[in-house]
Formats: C-alpha cells, structure tokens, sequence
C-alpha cells in the first residue's frame, strides 16, 4: 500500500520519524510511507495551488522547490495524508492578540459566536480544503494526519491562558474534523497517550529545538508514521 | 421699521434659498451646534444610520467601534455577522424605546422577561435577532455574548462624546409582561407572536420626547458631558401595523420623530439636529434620491447628505482616525474602569514561530529537495 503524507512543517517530525524507523528496520513491510512537505503553514491561507488535469500544480515558486505537484508523477498513490487541516495556531494566535475568546471558555476576552469561530477557522483553512476537494475529485483517497497539540511553553500561552489555549484548538479541530466527515475523509489522531491530564502535549514529544515550541519531535514523528501504518493496515484489511 | 426677519440671514427665506433653485444647489441646510472633531464619536439608530458611521470612520473621525470585526472573519462576511454597522452590535436601534432600553440594559436597570426566542432550532436575541444569518447553538452561547455585548455598550457610552443617533420609527412591539421593546415583531425573525404576550404600541410625540429625554439623562450620569446629534431616517415604513395606508403611517411616524427632535434641540444645548431628513425628503427634493421601489435611498443621496453634514464638520487637519475599541477612560472620573492589560506586540511570537516552521522543513527535507 502506497501513502503518500503531505502537508506543512509539521510533516518535518513525520519524516524525520519515518526515517528512524527505516534506520532501525521498524517500519511495516506492507505500507510504504513518502512524506512531502508543502511549504510552511503560514503560507498555507493564500492560493498556493491550481487545478492541472490529474494533479493539482503548486504554484507558491518558494513551495515548489521542494514539491511541484500534488500527486508527484509516478504511480498514484494509494491515499494521501494531509497534515495541515488540524494546525489551529495562526487562528488561535489571532484570537489572543485580539483578546477573543468563545463562550464557556470564561475569563477574559471579548467573546466571538461559535459561528463567528467557524467562518474564521473556514477562512483560515481555505485553500487547504480546497485542495482536498479537488484531490478527491480525482478519485484520491484522503485522509488526515493531525499535528500535535499544544506543548506547554507555547509561546502564545502566556497571553491566552491555558483553558483558552486548549479550547479554542479543540473548537478549530471540531470545525474541521466536522468538515472533513462531511467529505468522509478519516483523520490518524495524535493517541491520547501524548498528552497530560490537563490537554497538553507530553514534553518526551516536544522538538528537539529549544526555541521551538510548536513542533514535534523525531519521536512523535515515529509514533505518528506508526498510528498511519495501524490505521492503513486496518484500512486494508476491512477493505478485503 | 426694523422687525426680527430684518436680522435673520438669507437661509431663512424661501425665496433666496429654495424658489427657483434645483433641488441640487439649496444650500444651507444645516449649520452646526458645536464641533465634532477630535471627539469620540458613536452612532446607531434605524438603518439610515449606517451610512453615518461609515462615512466618519472613512473621513478619518475618532469614530468608536467597541466590537470591532474579528481579524480573520473575511472582508465579506463583517456586516453579515453585525460588524462595522454601528459602533457596536446591537443591530438596528428603530426607536427611543429600545435606545432607552438599551443603555437600562447595559446598566442593569433592566432585564427583560423574555430572554431569547427560538428559531431553526437555534436562538436569537429579541434585541438583536438577526446580529448574524444563523441563530446561536445554545442559550447559553446567545446570552454570553449578550452579557459581553452590553458590556461593552456601556463602556461605549462611558466614553463616546458624541453620540449620532438616527431616529427611525414609533411603530413598536413591546413585552407586555415587562413593556421591553423589541427590533422586530416577534414571529418575523424569530420567537412566535402571541397577542396575549406582545402588544402593538405606535409612540407619540411625547413618549418618543419623554424615552429620549431619559436615555439622556441617563446616559448623563455616566458620561455628563456627552453630546447628542439625533437625526430622522428618510427611509419610508417597509409596512404598518395600523390601521392605516403605510405612505399615511409614515407620515406620521417621521412627523412625530421630527417634532420630538426639534424639541429635544430647543430644549438642550448639548443636543443637534441634521437633517437628513428633509434632504432626502423635502417636497422640492422631487423625490430625486429615492430608488425606484421610492423607499430606498440611493447612493447618490447618501453622498449628497453627507456631503452637507461634512460642510459643517470638516475633519480637521491631521485628525484621529480609528478610535481603539476600548479607549482608555479618563482617570479623574470617579468610575472610571481600569486600564486595559497590555498586549503584547503581534509579531514577534508569529514571526519566531515562521521561523521554526522554516527550520524545521530545512531539517527534515533539506533546502532546495524537490523530490520529482
């Protein structure tokens, strides 16, 4: 089984997990994992993308140094995992440099509507739902990988607060997991054994990178290509 | 023999400012009370009202908006969702009733008996029920946002110092558990009409004197030195719920409008009248700024209202523009509200953050990796 995972800087940790696993000959004989990166993710609102017969042509010149199109040419593709549907932070960054916040959340914050949220979440998420439209009107499996939540030294989290932190990615993430059942594209969620009790990301998966505070590391990367190879095998085998 | 007109400058004759003249030359329709600019400016009222509020914000006044759009809601759903209409989002304010309401609301004088109606499965706000296309999820959600809405319609009105408002009708459904005054007829955007539970009530002259005379007082003991500039919507009535033709309901609706802001003015010095009205409406007008439906007002007769209100209001020379959604009060009034937090400066975090974005594709993938 052929997966191909493309996405934004989050697919880094994915690779670099794929490639211990292949180092250490832990990967699964039967699916055979490529990861492409797309470019960063706060390129990802404006059009990167066009339409080009069986493939969607990346346009962003800096993007297509590394990716020309989606899907490469070559063999297609068994399924393609997405990874950057889920990655809520330029959405949850403007809701704390605004002082926005949802209703439940409490503390402060001028308060947006739940519906408010969405238009701001389908606005942010434009051009990558766009592209999962066309690549499914291709009669391309999809599905998504999710990044991983937020680590505790975040850097937005001094502004927003913990509970609105958490809360406004799980709001993004219920937007988009809705719109992606709508489309019956499956998401490999990030196991619940990575976080703490409260919702953060266990700093063992936090990037290697001290200043980094949003990445995952080479280990959740691993963890994640094996949750994709789980999630493939299983696909496969309800298929048969 | 001298008499009173001897001294009374042209504009107060018909003959040297209407007779003969096209609709388009009668000048001096209006002269200023006192200058807004440099002021703290807030506005609301019927629809009308919201060409006043764009053309300040666009010319550069310290026009307030205290729920300002969210950035990252596109361009083209703002208005969709109540933003940028008025310098907060309470929708359209039709009548003094609601106006009075509004401010007993955000002080907590008043709290309505029905708080929400049910629509599509959803709710709206009575106040405001159609503030966005679709009704809230919950109750809770709806009255949340209601609690953080007045909130900040008090802080509006603790700090504007000049408050434009468009009067717009006397037709009125009100509560009759509680008198509230709603927007809308229950039913129409929302909620079910019940004729046990919701009364008609067209308000005279004195009520809308009275309602107005209250909201100022009011709003006077928060904010004594706010100015008010109140102005009468040409837009016809959409429909009446009297008796009446809805052209003879209107009628009356604007004359009533018109002779209680007349007295409001004769009987306040902080208060102004512009008129809008007249200038869309005067018989010589012929009608020229109406749209073919001779309800709607055209662009061109937004433009040319403005432009009269701007005669007497020139921004000045290097004005304010966007006034912040919450201007910082003045510390010497006894409730006064704390300063805001700090906020840190957008872009640094953001722009740390591109850069690990980038560090981490170069780590993992190299720099010039095209995989074809």
């Amino acid at each position: 089984m052929r997966i191909l995972i493309v996405g934004d800087s989050h697919a880094g940790p994915l690779k670099r997990g794929w490639e211990r696993l292949r180092a250490d000959g832990g990967l699964h004989g039967g699916v055979s994992i490529t990861v492409h990166p797309v470019g960063a993710a706060h390129k990802l609102v404006l059009p990167f993308w066009q339409p080009a017969g069986d493939h969607a042509r990346i346009t962003n010149p800096r993007f297509r140094r590394r990716l020309s199109r989606i899907p490469p040419s070559g063999p297609r593709p068994d399924a393609i995992g997405l990874s950057m549907p889920f990655w809520s932070g330029r959405v949850v960054r403007k809701m704390g440099q605004q002082d926005l916040s949802l209703h439940g959340i409490g503390g402060p914050g001028r308060l947006v509507s739940d519906a408010v949220f969405r238009q701001m979440v389908l606005a942010d998420q434009q051009e990558i739902l766009a592209l999962a439209d066309y690549l499914l009107s291709l009669d391309l499996r999809l599905f998504v990988v999710a990044p991983p939540g937020y680590f505790r030294d975040f850097s937005d989290l001094p502004r927003l607060g913990p509970l609105r932190l958490l809360r406004l990615d799980a709001a993004y993430r219920a937007v988009m997991r809705a719109e992606l059942a709508q489309r019956a594209v499956p998401v490999v969620d990030v196991p619940e054994a990575c976080f703490d009790r409260q919702g953060f990301m266990l700093s063992a998966f936090r990037n290697e990178d001290p200043a980094d505070t949003h990445h995952g590391n080479s280990d959740f990367g691993a963890l994640m290509i094996g949750e994709i190879e789980r999630w493939a095998v299983a696909r496969a085998l309800s298929k048969s | 023999m001298t008499h009173p007109y001897r001294a009374q400058p042209p504009r107060a004759f018909w003959k040297s400012t209407i007779a003969g003249k096209h609709p388009l030359d009668v000048a001096d329709w209006y002269v200023k009370r006192f200058p807004i600019d440099g002021a703290r400016i807030a506005t609301a009222g019927s629809c009308f009202a919201q060409h006043i509020g764009r053309n300040l914000r666009g010319r550069g006044f310290r026009y307030m908006d205290v729920e300002p759009a969210p950035e990252g809601l596109p361009q083209s759903l703002r208005q969709d969702y109540g933003y940028g209409l008025y310098s907060a989002r309470y929708g359209n304010i039709y009548t003094a009733r609601q106006l009075l309401q509004l401010l007993q609301r955000a002080l907590g004088r008043f709290t309505p008996v029905q708080s929400h109606w049910e629509k599509d499965g959803g709710v709206v706000d009575p106040f405001r029920p159609t503030l966005e296309p679709e009704p809230f999820g919950s109750v809770a959600e709806m009255e949340a946002l209601r609690e953080d809405h007045l909130e900040r319609v008090l802080r509006l009105f603790r700090n504007a110092e000049v408050f434009v408002f468009t009067l717009g009708l006397t037709e009125q459904w009100l509560s009759r558990a509680d008198g509230a005054a709603y927007p809308l007829c229950p039913g129409t955007a929302g909620g079910v009409f019940d004729p046990a539970e919701h009364a008609f009530h067209n308000l005279t002259t004195a009520e809308v004197r009275a309602d107005m005379e209250a909201f100022l007082a009011l709003a006077r003991q928060i904010n004594p030195d706010i100015k008010l500039i109140l102005t009468v919507s040409p837009v016809p009535l959409m429909a009446t719920a009297t008796a009446q033709q809805v052209a003879v309901a209107t009628a009356q609706s604007k004359a009533v409008l018109r002779a209680a802001a007349g007295e409001l003015v004769q009987a306040h010095e902080g208060v102004d009248y512009f008129p809008s009205y007249e200038i869309i409406t005067a018989p010589f007008m012929k009608g020229y700024f109406f749209e073919a439906d001779q309800r709607a007002v055209s662009p061109h007769g937004v433009k040319h209202v403005m432009s009269v209100f701007f005669d007497q209001h020139p921004p000045a020379k290097g004005a304010g523009g966007w006034v912040p959604p919450d201007p910082a009060p003045d510390a010497a009034e006894p409730d006064a509200e704390p300063p805001l937090r700090p906020r840190m400066a957008p872009g640094v975090a953001e722009t740390a953050e591109q850069v690990q974005c980038d560090e981490e594709l170069l780590k993992a993938f190299g720099p010039d990796a095209d995989p074809e």
